[in-house]
């Protein structure tokens, strides 16, 4: 996919924070959660389907989600991912962390203006 | 292979091939045909192959599982062309045969030597008193005593 001017590159674990994020509502499979993703994000964001696989092992691994077998709506069979209790924590971490560097950035670009 | 990472790997593979084929029939819902579908399907879900391994690749041991990796595409290359590894093997051959050779040469000729032949035969003499009392003793021997022993002797070799 040629890259859009308007759409821009996410930041080191942003993917991450928003698998989480999406996850917390209900659990998806890898098709679900990409498009939901690329919905919700109005499609601002440049998120390669692809590159949502190895960040969903990353979480697996970490103990963040949890897989378990499922059929998608077309009846194939597929895992469909679900945040865990420290998944849920994690989250609340992430989100207040980046919370801070947002407010941050934003300080700082507010003084390079005036 | 464990199991466990099988059955890992094989859930990769489950949920990417689901992902794929969900994209192509929402595509071919909007109206394109399977080829096109197929195709856009594909761009827009990146390189597979490249995803299926860096899927993998969290769940093993980088360091060592892509060092003996390297190992093994290495030996490969080398059966592959065996030209290039005849000529790898045979350039080191002989670069390791001529230093060799020339640090022989440059050490028997051009490095200065130890006065005497035989080095490993080089002994310091003492003398020793079986009687000594507390603690025994280890005495230099002077150089007459050596010329009398070498003479009354056949041990030294001079």
């Amino acid at each position: 996919m040629p890259k859009k001017a308007d759409q821009r590159d996410l930041f080191s674990g942003a993917l991450e924070l928003m698998i989480l994020h999406s996850l917390r509502l209900k659990p998806m499979h890898g098709y679900a959660l990409a498009k939901h993703i690329k919905q919700v994000s109005d499609d601002l964001l440049k998120v390669e389907e692809g590159s949502l696989y190895p960040a969903l092992q990353r979480l697996l691994k970490e103990g963040l989600l949890e897989s378990e077998p499922g059929i998608s709506v077309k009846g194939r069979p597929t895992r469909i991912y679900h945040l865990t209790a420290n998944g849920q924590r994690q989250l609340e971490r992430e989100v207040s962390s980046f919370d801070r560097m947002l407010a941050g950035i934003t300080r700082v670009l507010a003084a390079a203006e005036a | 292979m464990s199991i466990f990472r099988r059955q890992r790997y094989s859930n990769i593979q489950v949920s990417i091939s689901e992902h794929i084929s969900e994209t192509i029939d929402e595509l071919i819902t909007d109206g394109l045909s399977r080829e096109e579908a197929e195709l856009a399907a594909r761009r827009s879900f990146g390189n597979r192959t490249l995803v299926e391994e860096r899927s993998r690749e969290v769940w093993q041991w980088p360091k060592l599982e892509s060092f003996w990796a390297d190992i093994r595409f290495a030996c490969r290359q080398l059966v592959k062309t065996p030209g290039f590894t005849t000529t790898a093997v045979i350039t080191l051959a002989l670069g390791i045969a001529v230093n060799a050779t020339m640090f022989s040469l440059v050490s028997a000729f051009l490095l200065p030597h130890l006065p005497g032949q035989d080095p490993q035969h080089v002994y310091v003499l003492s003398s020793v008193d079986p009687n000594a009392s507390e603690v025994a003793d280890l005495n230099p021997v002077s150089v007459p005593n050596y010329l009398a022993w070498r003479s009354h002797t056949n041990v030294f070799s001079e």
